[in-house]
This record gives C-alpha cells, structure tokens and sequence, in this order.
C-alpha cells in the first residue's frame, strides 16, 4: 500500500519519466525522420511536466498575493517552461524545414534509405 | 646589457635570422644566398670563438630568461664543454658550406637546401649553448626537423622512405626526451645543467626518465638497435649534408649523453645505481655492429655511415665508463670524429660529383684520376683507424686508458678487434684507388672519357684545411683542443656542488 | 557613453541585434557584410576591455534588469568566463572575416551571417551567464545556430548530416533540461553560486538525484562536446559544412560546450559530487578512449575535412583530461588548450578549405605536390598541423607541455605516456599530408594562392600559432587565475 502511496504522490515525476522514455526511444529508435520529431516533442513535454511539477504544491494557489491564502505555488519553473516551450517549438519548426529539404533531395523520409542513398551517390 | 645580446645567445640566434634573410633574397640572387649561407655559420663560429678568453680564464657564463615559456624557462650557458662542441660545429658547418656551394651547383631545390642548412646550424647550436634541458630540447627539434629537409633533399623514393624512418623516429625521440625532462622538472624542479648533477633519487620515475634520455639521445646518436634510420638517411641526403649529418649532428646526441651523465644525474647516483651499464652495453654492441656491418657496405656513403654507427660507440663508451681520462676521450673524439668523417663524407661527395660512382668497387684508379681527394680521403681513413700522430688515435688511447683505469681490459681489446674492423673496411678502398686497375669495371666507352679533373677550389680547400687538422692538431706545439677536452672532463668530474 | 559596467550584457545584446540587423540586409549585401565584420569588431574589443577589467579588479557581478539574484539572472563574469569570451571574441573575428572574403560557399549570404552572429552570441551568453537556466537557453540557441551554419550549405549530405546533429542534440538538450529539474528539485535555485552554497548542505541527503543529475548532464554535454563514445555526429556535420562552418564549429562550438559544462559541474555543484560520483576518474577514463580513439580514426581518412573532424574529437579528449586530472598545471594546461586548439583547428579548417577550393580535391591522396603551386595556404596549413604535434615554439607544445607537467604532478605518468603516445599518431596523419605536399610528386593543377583577403585569416591565425608557442605568458595571468577557480 505504502509503494502506491507514494506513487500516488509522485505521479507527475512518474508520468513524466514514463513520457520521457517514450520520447527517447522513438527518436532513436524509429527511422521515419517526423516520427523522430514527434519522439522529441514527446520528450520535451516529459520534462516540462517533470518541471513544473516540481514547483507544484498540493492546494497551493497561483502566485498572487491575496488574503488568507498561505500556499502558493512556485512560480519560477512555471515561467521557465514558458522558455523551453518557445525553444521547442522552434526546434521543431527547424527540424520540419529540414525534413522537408531532405524530402526533395532524396524523396524519401526514412533515414536507412536516405543514408544508402547517400553512400550510393558517393560511393 | 641585456641578455639577448651576448654573444652565447647570438651564437643560435644569428644562424635563425640569417635562416630568414636568406629566404628572403634567395628569390632574387644565388650569389647572395650562398654568401649569406656561408656568412650565418662564419658568423656563429666567431662568435663562439669569442668567448676564448673568458673560457680559458675558467668562466662559465650564463644567461637566463625564466619569463620565456614558463614554466621551465630558457638559459643559455657556456662552459668548457659546449665551447668546444660548439667551436667545433661552427667551424666544420663553415667549411661544409663552402663545400656544398659549389657542389649543390649540380643539384635541384638549392633554395630549400640553404634555409634549412642553417636553421639545422641554428638548432645544433642551440642545443650545444643551451644551459638547461628545456631549452636543449627546443633546438634539439628545430634541428632535427630542419635536418629532415636535408635528408629527403633528392625527392627519390629511397630519399622519401629513409626520410619517413628518421622523421618518426626524430618525433619518437623527441617525445622521449619531452618525457624525460618532465620527469626530471617532476622529480628535482628544476632542470638547469648543475655540475655535479641534482637528481637525488633513484625513484622509479627518475629511472624511467634515464631510460626515456637513453631513447632519445640513443635515436640520435645512432646507438644500436635504435640506429635504423641512420644507415638509410646519411647516404640518401647530399654529400655535404650527409657530412654535416654523421660528422655533427649526431654529436648532439653524445653531448647529451655527457650532460644528463654529468650535470643532471651526476656520476655519483649513476655509480650508484649502475644505470652506466646499460650504456656500456649498447655502447660495446654497437662498436661492434656498426663496424661489423660496415665492412659489407658496397655503396660507400653506407660503409661511412655505417662505421659512423660504430664511431658513435667509441664515444659512448668514453661517457659510460665514468673515467676522467676515458670521459676525455669522448669529448676529443667528438672533435676527432667530427672532422674524419666530415672529410670522408666531402671526399667521396667529390668523387660522386665527378664520377658519379658510388660503389667502392667502381672506384679502382680513382687515386690517378683525382689524386688530392683520394689523399684527403686516405689521411682520413688512416685516422679513423686509429694509427698515431693523427687525432683518431688520441681518443681511442684516451679512452684505451680510462678503461684501464676502470679495471677491464676487455674494453681495450674491444677497441683493438674495432679499429683492425676499421682498417678492413678503409683500407681495401684506399689500395683499390691508387693500385686498382681502373679499366676493371670500365665499360668500352667509358674508357674513352677524358681523366677526371680535380674539382674546383671551394670544394678543395675545405677538404684540405679538414685533412690539414687531422694531421696537425697533435704536432702543433700545443694541442689545445685536447686541453679543453681535458678542463671539460676535469670540470664535469670535480664539480662543486 | 556606455557605462562600463554594462559591458558584459553588452556583448550578447550587440551579437543578437547584430544578427537581426545583418538577416534584414539581404538587399544591400555589402553594408550587411560591413555591419557584420563591425559587430565583430565591437564584441572583441568590448572583450577585451572585460578582460581588463577582469584582471584589475576581479570577478565582475552584473545583474540583468537590476533584479538582485538568486531571483534576477546574474552575469559572472570570472577569470574563466573572461578568458573564454576572448576567445570566442578573437578567433570568430577572423573566422568571419573569412566567411566574407573567403570562397562563396552559401547562397544567402546574409542569413549566414545573421546565423553565425546568432551562434556567437549564444557562445558568449553560455560562458558569461551565472544562470542555469539561462544557460540552458543558451545551449539551445547555440545548438539551433550551429545546426543551422551547417545545413545553409544546402547539399544533400550537410542537410542529412545537420538533421542527425539536431536529433543528437535535441536529446543532449532533453538530458540537460532533465539534470537542470533534478538539481532544482535539491537546492531551490537556478543562481549558480547558490546552488552550490544549497548543494553543500543538502547534497547528501540526496545522492540519487545528484548522481542523476551529473549524469544526465555529462551525457547532454558529452552529445554537445563530442566526447567520444557521444561523437557519432560530429565527423559528417564537421566536414560537410562550409568551411567557415567548420572552423567555427570545430574551434569554438564544440569547446563552448565544455566550458559551459565545466562551470556547472566544479562551479555550481562543487565539492560535494566528488564526494558522490567519481566524476574525475569519469572523465579519465573517456578522455583516454577519446584520444586515442579519434587519432586511430582519424588516420584512416582519406578526406581531408573528415580527417581534421575526428582529430577534434581526440583534442577534445586533451581538454577533458586536463580537467579530469584537476591540478593546477593540469587544468591551466586544458584551459591553455581551449585557446590553443581554437586557434590552431580554426586555421587548419580555413587553409583546409582554401585548398580544396583552389585545387577543387579534397581528398588527402590527391593533394601531392600541392605545397609548391599553394605554398602560402600550404604553408599555413603546416604551421597547423605542426603545432597539433606539438613541435616546439607553436601553442600545441604548450598545452601538451602544461598536461603532462600536470599528469605527472598528479602521480599518473600513464597519462602523460598517453599525451605523447597521441602526439605520435598525430605525427602520423599530419606529417604525410605536408610531406606529400612539398615532397610528393608534382600536381598537374593549375592551383595558385588566393587573393590576399582570403589570406589574411589564415595569417593572423598562424601568427597566433606561433605567438602563443613562443610567448605564452602573456595568457598566463588569466589561465593561472582560472585554474585557481576551479582548484579551490
């Protein structure tokens, strides 16, 4: 009982890590070159849930200074991720440029063709 | 006055910026070019020879900029031993230069050859004027990497492929002695030439850094088996260079040998601890070898570079033995080896320059065709095989007695068994010149050829004044490259420390 | 007049709006081309002026927007951080001169430009800032603009070879973003010198996420920096990049990373992760593989950039090593190194390229006999790969001098074997190229030296080469007082 207690409690870090690994093994492991851009943002929303959770306080209120309320949530990660979205989105508007130029030059978006591709050019 | 300006730190900086100049006309004017080549090692020797007075007088002079590469710094130091060795690779370089500016007439590159001659003039200096290992080893590889110009010089493939062999082991060296002096600067903080030596402990890194010096200097001077590069590179460079490279520069590899035995260690912890016998081994196998193996030499810039190999274990020897008198053996035949084979390598650079023969058994006549050569070649030889008044003998006595003094006669008769090995391999060449039957190996029309001519003067005179030395250093009323030799060894001896 | 003390945040705010300008110039390409060597101008000496300040008065406290730390971000700008933004400063100047006047290798010219200012930037705001998080977002600007210097070449292979960088350093980016959380999660701040007074107290009680934490970030950095088993990317995105690219790249890029890297792990979390994690011997034991590893590679290329690519990851090695072995010498030894290796890779990659382009081979077999119909790029190139020997009097004799002094104050000769062993084997793979060069058999190009414009470059940073070999010590002061920080 004690584990799923504590699981109960820490479901955002478990969440996060489970989003994580999920992310992590589809942009390794998959060769579809957008599958490996869905894997990345899989993996950025892991850690920015992971972050914010951090900062979270169970019946904490937002940041704002009103009467009577005495826990507040952390605002900083909050904020932070604010940053990390932006980058991630312009991570994956760049990759998408990418895939799209790697499209016309080898019309394919597996990442094994496109390497035997290559080396069939240069070979 | 400021320290770059003595004449000690002059001595290997003119040479560098004669290096440049010459670069910079040799585009423009031959005649320039080989007048400033001969001027930039006429310079250093006067420059050198400067200091006579003040070393006769027992000065040392010292000159230290510790603010340069920190944090080893450089020095500069003069005694009675890199006086010497450095009159000695000054004088010899002046004459070689004016050698090879006749003789490099016939060759291709001659403004890649001249810059790097004496930028290799300018790192031999250096390394014999430096007053600390740090500053040693800079020159050490200015030189020895210039000097890998030299050697590749004709651009053939066997210039190529005995170029790559003594470039690696150039580098390899070089990365040994790095270590080495780092673990000496680990050991004793310090690695400034101290007579009487400083390295206190006989540690394991410490005989880790003897070993790693034994490799460096070893690659260098040509010690067996660590001599493979020399027999493939002296013979492939040009006459002159070949001269410079058997007859000089593998002398800083012995001069080494002196200053780590002598000023880093200090006879006392190599006493102690036996690290001579190892040098006395390799020193006895390659007597051996190298004479051994030079008597089956038919190209006779091998059978030279060959007996260098063995040459090169006389001195050795002289250093391993730690007798005063066989220690100043060494440092004459320093002397006396520099000038023997400069003038056997200038000879038969001659007797290619004209015939374009390079087996010893083409050279059958040869006494007839190009009679004052083949005189300075036999006054060489004769030298070289040790039999008195000439300088070759005074060394091998010098070093006959310091073995004596260490109690082992199997030395002696191992410079005995050498010098009949010497006698083998120069004489048959010398009988065959003046007695051989010219038309043995002749083809019809070759016999038709006019008789060779003597070579012009620049080539002669050098030739001459070399022979002329060995001759007369030991008839003159005073010897006094001998009583340098005998204040240097006394001076590394008795140090106070 | 600018007030001096505005001088760090000054840096980063004139390379950005730099970048912005210079992207809007594309019609009027020579007053962008202007307005970006100008900006470089600027930054360097703005640098150098910080430099200055540096060393009068000590470490440098800014504060963006006057917000006081540990809630405002705060610009340190120590010994190291100085010395590093006069590194970048000084050798992307003449990296971007090269971009202008060297072989036109992009089509949009001024959206180069723009990149490369944004990537220097990035380099500059990674090494001054004293925010994690800023950091961090820096990290990924810099990762964008590096991805993005290699793809303009617009080839099929530099985009293939861009787009496996930015999967590489997107997951860098992710693990470093993890470790950023799990040290958040123990000490509470961003501020990295109030990590490190949290960390000293709370560390222990928490050694998993330490341990997690300094893993997922020596793996971020490890992808970032190349460091060996982590360097899969960086070979093809080296070599396939326009030459400045790569010089760049190879210079700076990948070195800004470990900086950063080393300011976080011996700046931020400190004494107390040693105690955790045998994060020195970590970096030992890499750094060794590294070295070797990259030197046995790279002596089977045939393709010259390729060859120069794999010789970073070993010289990468060399820094790591300094750090790892973490004694004075050693450490002024890697930060020596840093300097030396941007400037002797950054002059190696644009001669490289210079030769390519003028013989139109980029293949080491086919360079013979180059040296005579190129000798000044030639020339340069030697100077190059003579100081990656580390011959004595060029500033690759330093370093290697400095680390082996180090490794054996450290009591571990093995290494300092290990440091000669590699100046070997570079020996091997550089010394046949020059020796082909001058030596081999005469080319048929009809190949000459480029104009002087093209040269220049390839001058000032042989001179540097052979300046730092022989005169050192005027580093000194700022090396010494950086491995002081680090060995407290």
């Amino acid at each position: 009982m004690a584990i799923i207690e504590r699981l109960s409690v820490n479901v955002y870090y478990l969440v996060s890590v489970i989003l994580f690994v999920i992310g992590f093994h589809t942009m390794l492991t998959h060769n579809n070159l957008i599958k490996k851009i869905m894997g990345m943002n899989i993996m950025d929303t892991a850690l920015f849930l992971f972050f914010v959770s951090i900062g979270y306080i169970r019946g904490g209120q937002a940041p704002i200074l009103i009467n009577g309320v005495e826990k507040y949530v952390n605002p900083v990660p909050s904020a932070l991720i604010l940053t990390g979205i932006v980058i991630s989105v312009s991570f994956t508007a760049f990759a998408l440029a990418l895939v799209i130029m790697l499209y016309r030059y080898y019309g394919t978006l597996d990442a094994d063709k496109i390497i035997a591709l290559r080396g069939r050019r240069h070979g | 006055m400021h320290g770059l300006f003595q004449a000690a730190v002059l001595a290997a900086l003119v040479p560098l910026m004669f290096a440049l100049a010459i670069y910079l006309v040799e585009k423009h004017s031959w005649k320039l070019r080989n007048g400033l080549s001969v001027l930039a090692s006429l310079a250093s020797f006067v420059l050198v020879i400067s200091h006579y007075k003040r070393i006769m007088a027992g000065e040392t002079i010292l000159v230290k900029f510790p603010n340069l590469l920190p944090p080893l710094g450089i020095s500069f130091r003069v005694d009675y031993l890199s006086f010497l060795v450095a009159a000695i690779i000054s004088g010899i370089w002046f004459l070689v230069t004016v050698y090879s500016t006749e003789y490099m007439v016939k060759e291709h590159a001659k403004n890649r050859y001249y810059p790097f001659s004496v930028l290799t003039l300018a790192g031999a200096l250096g390394v014999v004027l430096s007053g600390d290992l740090f500053t040693f080893f800079l020159f050490f590889e200015l030189m020895s990497l210039s000097a890998y110009v030299l050697v590749v010089h004709e651009e053939t493939e066997q210039a190529m492929r005995a170029g790559y062999k003594y470039l690696i082991l150039t580098i390899i060296g070089g990365l040994a002695l790095f270590f080495a002096i780092i673990a000496v600067y680990e050991i004793a903080g310090t690695v400034a030439f101290t007579p009487g030596g400083f390295v206190q402990e006989s540690g394991r890194l410490a005989l880790f850094s003897f070993i790693a010096f034994f490799i460096g200097f070893g690659i260098k001077a040509g010690v067996v088996p660590l001599h493979v590069w020399l027999p493939e590179a002296h013979p492939v460079a040009p006459s002159p260079a070949s001269a410079l490279l058997s007859g000089l520069m593998l002398k800083t590899g012995a001069y080494g040998f002196i200053r780590i035995v002598f000023n880093i260690y200090g006879v006392e912890l190599i006493r102690e601890t036996g690290w001579n016998n190892m040098m006395l081994l390799f020193a006895v196998v390659t007597i051996f070898l190298g004479s051994a193996v030079a008597i089956t030499q038919d190209d006779i810039k091998r059978r030279l570079a060959y007996s260098s190999v063995g040459q090169m274990g006389y001195i050795v020897l002289g250093i391993a033995l730690l007798q005063e008198r066989a220690l100043i053996g060494a440092i004459f035949h320093i002397f006396a080896h520099a000038l023997m084979k400069s003038s056997l390598f200038l000879a038969a650079g001659a007797i290619i320059y004209r015939t374009g023969k390079r087996k010893v058994s083409e050279w059958h006549g040869m006494g007839k065709q190009m009679f004052v050569t083949m005189i300075v070649f036999t006054i060489a030889s004769i030298s070289m095989v040790g039999i008195p008044p000439l300088v070759g003998f005074i060394s091998k006595w010098e070093i006959a007695l310091g073995s004596l003094d260490a109690g082992n006669w199997g030395y002696v008769l191992l410079l005995l068994l050498s010098s009949l090995m010497n006698f083998i391999y120069y004489f048959p060449v010398i009988q065959g010149a003046f007695f051989g039957d010219p038309h043995l190996h002749h083809d019809a029309h070759e016999d038709k050829e006019p008789r060779h001519r003597e070579l012009p003067w620049a080539m002669l005179v050098p030739m001459v004044v070399l022979a002329g030395l060995i001759v007369f250093v030991d008839l003159l009323p005073r010897n006094i490259v001998l009583e340098l030799a005998e204040q240097a060894a006394h001076a590394l001896f008795f140090a106070i420390k | 007049m600018v007030n001096i003390t505005h001088t760090p945040v000054l840096i980063v705010v004139l390379l950005l709006s730099g970048a912005f300008v210079v992207a809007l110039l594309s019609k009027y390409l020579q007053v962008g081309r202007f307005i970006f060597l100008l900006t470089a101008a600027m930054v360097l000496l703005l640098s150098t002026r910080l430099t200055f300040m540096v060393l009068e008065y000590g470490t440098i406290h800014y504060t963006l927007g006057g917000w006081a730390p540990p809630f405002g971000i705060e610009i340190v700008v120590d010994a190291f951080a100085a010395f590093s933004s006069l590194v970048i400063a000084g050798v992307s100047a003449v990296i971007f001169w090269f971009a202008v006047f060297g072989p036109r290798e992009v089509n949009n010219e001024t959206g180069y430009y723009s990149l490369l200012l944004l990537l220097t930037a990035a380099m500059h705001g990674m090494v001054l800032t004293g925010d994690l998080f800023n950091l961090f977002v820096f990290v990924e600007i810099s990762s964008l603009a590096a991805i993005a210097i290699i793809a303009v070449k617009g080839t099929g292979e530099s985009i293939e070879a861009s787009f496996r960088y930015l999967v590489l350093s997107a997951l860098g980016s992710g693990v470093v973003l993890f470790s950023i959380a799990l040290i958040f999660m123990i000490s509470g701040h961003l501020n990295m010198s109030y990590i490190h007074d949290a960390l000293v107290i709370t560390a222990g009680q928490y050694p998993l996420n330490i341990v997690l934490a300094v893993g997922f970030m020596l793996v971020g950095f490890a992808v970032k920096a190349a460091l060996f088993p982590l360097h899969v990317w960086l070979p093809d995105a080296h070599s396939n990049a326009p030459t400045a690219s790569s010089a760049l790249l190879s210079g700076l890029v990948v070195k800004v990373y470990i900086i950063a890297f080393m300011r976080i792990v011996y700046l931020a979390l400190g004494i107390p992760i040693f105690e955790i994690l045998p994060i020195r011997q970590i970096f030992l034991v890499l750094a060794s593989i590294a070295i070797i590893m990259g030197s046995v590679f790279a002596m089977v290329q045939d393709n010259i950039k390729r060859m120069l690519a794999y010789s970073t990851i070993a010289q990468v090695g060399y820094i790591f090593l300094g750090v790892g072995l973490f004694n004075q010498r050693a450490v002024e030894g890697a930060v020596f190194h840093i300097l030396n290796h941007a400037i002797m890779k950054s002059l190696l990659f644009l001669s490289a390229g210079v030769i390519i382009h003028q013989s139109g081979h980029k293949k080491i077999s086919e360079l013979s006999g180059l040296g005579r119909r190129i000798p000044f790029t030639f020339a340069a190139f030697s100077i190059g790969a003579l100081s990656m020997v580390g011959i004595p009097g060029t500033a690759g004799f330093i370093s290697k001098l400095y680390l082996a002094l180090g490794a054996l104050d450290a009591g571990q000769t093995l290494f300092a074997i290990l440091i000669l062993i590699s100046s070997l084997l570079n020996a091997i793979y550089y010394f046949p190229i020059i020796i082909a060069a001058y030596f081999g058999k005469d080319s048929p190009l009809d190949a000459r030296d480029p104009a002087w414009a093209t040269q220049l470059p390839l001058v000032v940073l042989s001179l540097g080469v052979l300046f730092f070999g022989l005169f050192p010590s005027i580093a000194i002061p700022l090396v010494r007082q950086t491995a002081q920080l680090f060995i407290k």
